[in-house]
């Protein structure tokens, strides 16, 4: 049985001049011990799917469909129910640690909080496990970092106060919301080893969230690409990575310059991400998409195997298929 | 107006630190060294890329060489005169030679002001002069030539998209026609997809007009893509300066290797060599004799820690401030 289950997941969102399907429709599974990616530019909903899994959706919003952890549906569960799940089953490490941290509690205080609520330990073995959380983290000298507020700490070392409160409750499942996106690249590269060595020693599921595609080629196993709030293409990471199916795949790769590829043109794709307020009737995508027909603005496609396991939301997708030139720049 | 051998840029010896608060009455106040003598020349035509992380001193040289920074030390000239000895007249009507692109187009133009406005704000000051119908055909000109349509002129920011916010913000820039742009951070505010679309049109202002670009950027991609040269940058200091190419295939300072190797590749399968560097770029504040970098490199030796490395040439035009290299 998968960990995490998610079928045909809707998010709205109210807005002025009528609710934003923020999410549309997106089904995905996670095995246990294994990383999903979720990939796409801002806008595209991947932040509210994360949101959504963790039942923090903002005021108003609302879900369709179903999230199902280990079979138990998330979305029948209460408030208080989803309390517990929140930290002991899915916990989530945020993009901008400042903002998500208590700036007027200190890191101690935040840490110790989460252990005596969830686990039932008391004050004393609390700080205990907490000293060796900040270890495992890399914060060494845990008594200084225990005691320090988080405008004391630099960028990288609040990301990683922020992974030690994730990993508090032995989670099953890790939600990374751009957690290096803050970060200096030399820093990113620390965080990065982080996550992956705790999720693979804890065996715990990872979802990782990024827009940089890089980030998500070195740390997932199966990378699902979002545009417009649909999942427009999802594969193992190397067989997506050499067979780019979806046309916006294809674009969002070719726009991004790459260290080493000197004065080439980048592609580009004309126009900008839709209003997630008025999304096309069919494809989202269709509006700029250069393979676009009459058919694509009406009909929602659905998603078809392309290879084995990797599967991409297209009409024309032969079409698409035929010219994906590159597999991928080596 | 620009002079075939005078430098676009000629910066010698810049630095610029900025007093902290005093934490006592007795005790001395503290500075932030966020510019320790950098030297740099920048010729017409070609474009230099300034590389470093968060607190490099990076944008305070941008600022700097804006003249929007007074200098601690050191002497700069733009096309042979230098701005901050000017008086603020004079000054504001050098300015046309030399312009600037922010890093956020939300926050870098007018909210109530229309298009049209905004981009023919410059030709008020360095070409008072222009008829208000030959000020209108300008603003045209340069809002066509950044891909934007004549319609555009009479809206507002607000009615823009983050790309098209930053084209707009470019023929501001432009509509004076500078010989140099300097640009903080022109695109990472910006979307994948919609950033590709303004490094083309850099680098189509370059091949079309020969705009000099000094290009700040943390990405190394992005400069790669748009400039000749780069410098590395690391405490206020340039560690590593030369030819993109040379840089990208030959970096001789472990720092730049350093950030190369961490920039993810997109390559699935083949894990990320484990981060060789340790720690965050340490405080301004307590700079120690020897070299900037000495508590993070993987290399360092005993005498890194008391004696600063100069930057020396290791082939031409490639300078390197390390003793190792």
């Amino acid at each position: 049985m998968s960990v995490l289950e998610v079928d045909r997941l809707t998010v709205s969102l109210p807005m002025v001049g009528g609710a934003a399907r923020a999410v549309r429709g997106i089904s995905f599974r996670l095995e246990r011990g294994e990383s999903l990616g979720i990939v796409g530019e801002s806008g595209c909903g991947k932040s509210m799917t994360a949101l959504a899994l963790m039942g923090l959706l903002p005021d108003g919003g609302t879900l369709d469909g179903s999230i199902a952890l280990n079979g138990r549906n998330l979305r029948t569960l209460d408030e208080a129910a989803m309390c517990h799940v929140r930290g002991n089953a899915i916990a989530m490490v945020f993009q901008e640690p400042m903002t998500s941290l208590n700036p007027v509690h200190t890191i101690g205080k935040q840490l110790v909080e989460p252990l005596m609520l969830h686990l039932g330990l008391d004050r004393d073995e609390a700080k205990v496990e907490a000293f060796s959380l900040l270890e495992r983290v890399g914060l060494v000298d845990p008594q200084r970092y225990y005691s320090a507020f988080p405008h004391q700490l630099s960028g990288g070392q609040r990301q990683r106060a922020m992974i030690a409160m994730a990993l508090s409750c032995h989670p099953e499942v890790l939600i990374a919301d751009e957690p290096t996106t803050a970060l200096d690249v030399t820093v990113q590269g620390q965080i990065l080893d982080l996550i992956y060595d705790v999720v693979s020693e804890r065996q715990m599921s990872l979802i990782m969230i990024s827009h940089d595609l890089g980030v998500i080629a070195q740390t997932v196993d199966r990378v699902a690409v979002m545009y417009g709030g649909s999942i427009v293409e999802q594969g193992p990471t190397a067989e997506v990575f050499a067979q780019l199916a979806h046309p916006y795949t294809q674009g969002l790769f070719a726009a991004v310059p790459q260290v080493g590829d000197g004065r080439r043109r980048l592609r580009t794709i004309p126009g900008t991400v839709p209003e997630l307020a008025d999304l096309p009737q069919g494809c989202t995508f269709a509006g700029r998409c250069s393979l676009s027909r009459e058919s694509c603005h009406h009909q929602v496609p659905d998603m078809r195997s392309v290879g084995p396991n990797h599967m991409a939301a297209c009409l024309r997708l032969d079409a698409a298929m035929a010219t994906s030139t590159f597999g991928l720049r080596r | 107006m620009t002079f075939v051998d005078t430098p676009m840029v000629e910066a010698s010896g810049l630095t610029r630190h900025y007093a902290l608060p005093r934490e006592s009455l007795t005790a001395p106040a503290q500075r932030i060294h966020a510019l320790n003598q950098v030297s740099l020349t920048v010729h017409a035509g070609r474009s230099l890329g300034i590389v470093g992380e968060s607190g490099c001193g990076k944008s305070t040289l941008a600022r700097c060489i804006m003249a929007l920074e007074p200098l601690t030390a050191g002497t700069l000239r733009i096309l042979g005169k230098d701005p901050h000895s000017m008086r603020p007249w004079t000054l504001r009507r050098h300015r046309r030679n030399f312009q600037m692109v922010f890093q956020d187009p939300f926050g870098s133009l007018d909210p109530r002001h229309t298009v049209a406005r905004i981009v023919a704000e410059p030709l008020e000051v360095a070409e008072k002069w222009l008829k208000p119908e030959d000020r209108r055909l300008r603003v045209k000109e340069v809002l066509e030539s950044v891909g934007l349509k004549e319609a555009d002129m009479a809206k507002f920011p607000h009615e823009f998209s983050g790309g098209q916010r930053q084209r707009i913000a470019i023929a501001r820039a432009l509509v004076t026609r500078p010989a140099l742009i300097v640009a903080d951070e022109p695109v990472s505010a910006l979307d994948v997809s919609v950033q590709a679309q303004v490094l083309n049109l850099l680098q189509d202002l370059q091949d079309n007009y020969g705009v000099t670009y000094l290009l700040i950027s943390h990405d190394l991609a992005v400069v790669e893509y748009v400039c000749d040269e780069v410098a590395v940058m690391y405490l206020g200091r340039i560690v590593e300066q030369g030819p993109t190419v040379e840089i990208f295939s030959a970096a001789a300072h472990p720092y730049t290797r350093a950030l190369l190797d961490a920039v993810p590749k997109m390559t699935p399968g083949e894990r990320r060599s484990r981060s060789s560097l340790k720690g965050s770029v340490p405080n301004p504040v307590d700079i120690n004799p020897g070299c900037p970098f000495a508590d993070r490199c993987p290399l360092v030796e005993s005498h890194c820690r008391f004696q600063a490395p100069e930057l020396r040439e290791v082939s031409p035009g490639h300078l390197v401030a390390c003793h190792l290299a």
